[in-house]
């Protein structure tokens, strides 16, 4: 009778995906796959391929380095070797490899690997920018377009393949972890478009007043839209009504408050589970991959949802769409200023003016524009009492324009001309004359335009 | 399993570095120095000592060969200090190899160090360690040429200034 062989193989979930070369040759010797001889010989091997490596960074003029260049540069060639060996079939397969092949040889391979992917991650990049969301959240459009950018630029495949150089600022959300080099670029970019994906279903309006509504700091916050987006879009589910406009109103988070009431965990698992399925459906999601990304992310919806269940706060996970427009600041257009001769020659006209009532007629028939108007007021040589008088003449939101302009609570009267004074104080003057509201409305005014 | 560098250079290496410096008896007998074999490890191991005080490491036989066969010639070696002064060279090389944040290539660094030694130095060790060596990394750190000199620069400067 045949004598049965022990079978033995390596387990690929015990190795680890950043140092895969060295957590494999150590996995497969402690099975007893490899012996001592065979590991010696392979770090042999690995230190010839850092000699080689190492001359050919200096160029041949300088025998020796320092330990930490060459630390940096083993690594970088064991990241090489192993992305080689993670493409074979399996674990065993890789040892088998290993065993037959010289390391300069199996590095060879995992260079040329890098290429390609590094080939992958371009084309990936490529279709990301395609697909990028219209958004003025900072750290999604440093990182996605500048930081990627930057990586493409500085990755060195030959002495730093498992750097990144870069920080990937923008969180995703399935982070990628246990990744390192070109791997990590890949994935992250990866995960990117699939988020991508998803939001270009919404409308990018939808989308700014869905996270205005979550921060009206948003633009500066590190947070992941998709996630926001997905959330919003699973609550307009339980609440039955459509997605596509991500528009959740008290009313709806009552409904879904009701949905919800007194659900065990389990129980909302299942709630959201069916509204991402209907989510998907009214949103005719037909990519396997996305759904799968979905499916992925749901456990993280699932638990904030829950969460806020429990605490009764279902307004922070659900939250509203606020409109930036309504009740942000506006700015207000000064005008376009007439031409230099024109504007020349009335206030020159002006100035020849001896009566007030002349002076108003011709700012009444000339002068079109508020840019006009503020030059007019320093440059006619007008006096006092003739300042108020074409004051009088403006509306309120006119005046708080000026008032903008030439606001008499600074006190940096040092930097200003002896006409900016003189109108400064007239406006003060002028909008002392008016009422407790008139004043309110003008203040108010002031502070709700923009900065120029 | 550790791909331990320090460890790796410390075996396999030494030897390597010991029969390379024995090889260069051949060229130096010539000039009346020979080191036996165990002068010859104290130097591979002085060399190892060196470059771990440095954070330095070395592949092959490195650069001991190279600095015995520049300076085998020198008018200030003798057969009586001969060895303490490879041991010397030695030291000084890694050090420098990293004060002039490894710009200047072997080759020239012995060079410098020869020509210091047999010129400026009169063969003083303390004087190429402490005045040419360290003038010479400095210049190299401020974005220098090693071999700038100020009274070159002073010399261009008044030409600049005749010119006018």
């Amino acid at each position: 009778m045949n004598s049965i062989d022990k079978f033995v193989h390596v387990d690929r979930q015990k190795l680890n995906e950043e140092f895969y070369f060295r957590s494999l040759i150590e996995e497969a010797f402690s099975l007893g796959m490899i012996n001592e001889e065979e590991v010696e010989n392979i770090q042999y091997q690995c230190m010839e391929l850092l000699t080689v490596k190492l001359e050919k960074l200096n160029k041949g003029e300088s025998s020796s380095v320092r330990v930490e260049t060459a630390e940096k540069i083993m690594k970088s060639n064991l990241y090489t070797i192993g992305l080689w060996l993670k493409s074979l079939t399996d674990a065993d397969e890789a040892i088998k490899d290993i065993k037959k092949t010289r390391i300069l040889l199996i590095y060879e391979r995992g260079r040329k690997r890098i290429d390609t992917k590094l080939n992958s991650a371009r084309h990936i990049h490529m279709m990301v920018l395609k697909n990028l969301l219209k958004t003025d959240n900072y750290t999604y459009n440093d990182t996605i377009k500048d930081g990627i950018n930057g990586f493409f630029k500085i990755y060195n495949a030959d002495y730093e393949a498992n750097e990144i150089h870069i920080t990937a600022d923008y969180p995703l959300s399935i982070p990628v972890s246990r990744l390192a080099g070109i791997e990590f670029i890949l994935k992250y970019l990866e995960n990117v478009y699939y988020e991508n994906m998803f939001c270009a279903c919404f409308s990018s309006y939808d989308i700014e007043h869905l996270l205005f509504g979550y921060s009206k700091d948003y633009k500066l916050l590190v947070i992941n839209i998709y996630e926001i987006v997905l959330t919003a879009a699973i609550g307009c589910k339980i609440a039955e009504k459509r997605a596509l406009d991500l528009n959740i109103m008290p009313v709806h988070r009552k409904i879904i408050e009701d949905a919800l009431f007194l659900k065990s965990e389990e129980e909302t698992e299942r709630i959201v589970i069916k509204a991402s399925e209907e989510l998907e459906d009214e949103l005719c999601v037909n990519n396997i991959y996305l759904k799968q990304y979905i499916k992925n992310s749901l456990p993280k919806v699932t638990s904030s949802v829950i969460n806020a269940a429990r605490l009764n706060t279902l307004e922070n996970v659900f939250v509203s769409k606020k409109y930036p427009e309504l009740n942000g600041k506006f700015k207000y257009i000064y005008g376009i200023k007439m031409e230099d001769e024109l504007y020349r020659s009335t206030v020159e006209e002006i100035i020849q003016c001896r009566y007030l009532s002349d002076k108003l007629l011709i700012i009444k028939s000339k002068i079109k524009s508020m840019a006009d108007m503020e030059d007019l007021l320093l440059d006619a040589e007008l006096t006092d009492n003739e300042i108020n008088a074409v004051l009088q003449g403006l509306d309120a939101v006119e005046a708080a324009a000026l008032a903008k302009r030439h606001d008499f609570r600074e006190e940096n009267e040092c930097d200003l001309s002896k006409e900016e004074l003189k109108l400064r104080n007239c406006i003060e003057k002028f909008i002392n004359t008016k009422t407790d509201d008139q004043k309110k409305f003008i203040f108010k005014t002031i502070s709700l335009m923009e900065d120029e | 399993m550790e791909f331990n560098l320090t460890a790796f250079s410390s075996s396999i290496v030494q030897k390597q570095a010991i029969s390379e410096i024995i090889r260069c008896n051949d060229f130096t007998a010539e000039y009346g120095f020979v080191l036996t074999l165990e002068q010859a490890a104290e130097l591979a191991e002085a060399r190892f000592a060196s470059l771990s005080a440095n954070g330095r490491i070395e592949f092959g036989g490195g650069v001991i060969h190279k600095i015995i066969k520049e300076f085998c010639d020198s008018p200030y070696i003798t057969r009586y200090n001969y060895a303490e002064t490879l041991h010397e060279l030695l030291k000084l090389f890694y050090f420098y190899k990293n004060e002039t944040l490894d710009l200047l290539s072997d080759d020239d660094l012995i060079k410098f160090m020869k020509d210091s030694f047999n010129n400026t130095c009169c063969g003083s060790i303390e004087l190429l360690a402490e005045r040419e060596l360290d003038k010479m990394a400095n210049k190299i750190r401020y974005g220098y040429d090693p071999f700038y000199t100020e009274h070159r620069h002073e010399d261009h400067e008044e030409d600049e200034n005749e010119q006018y």
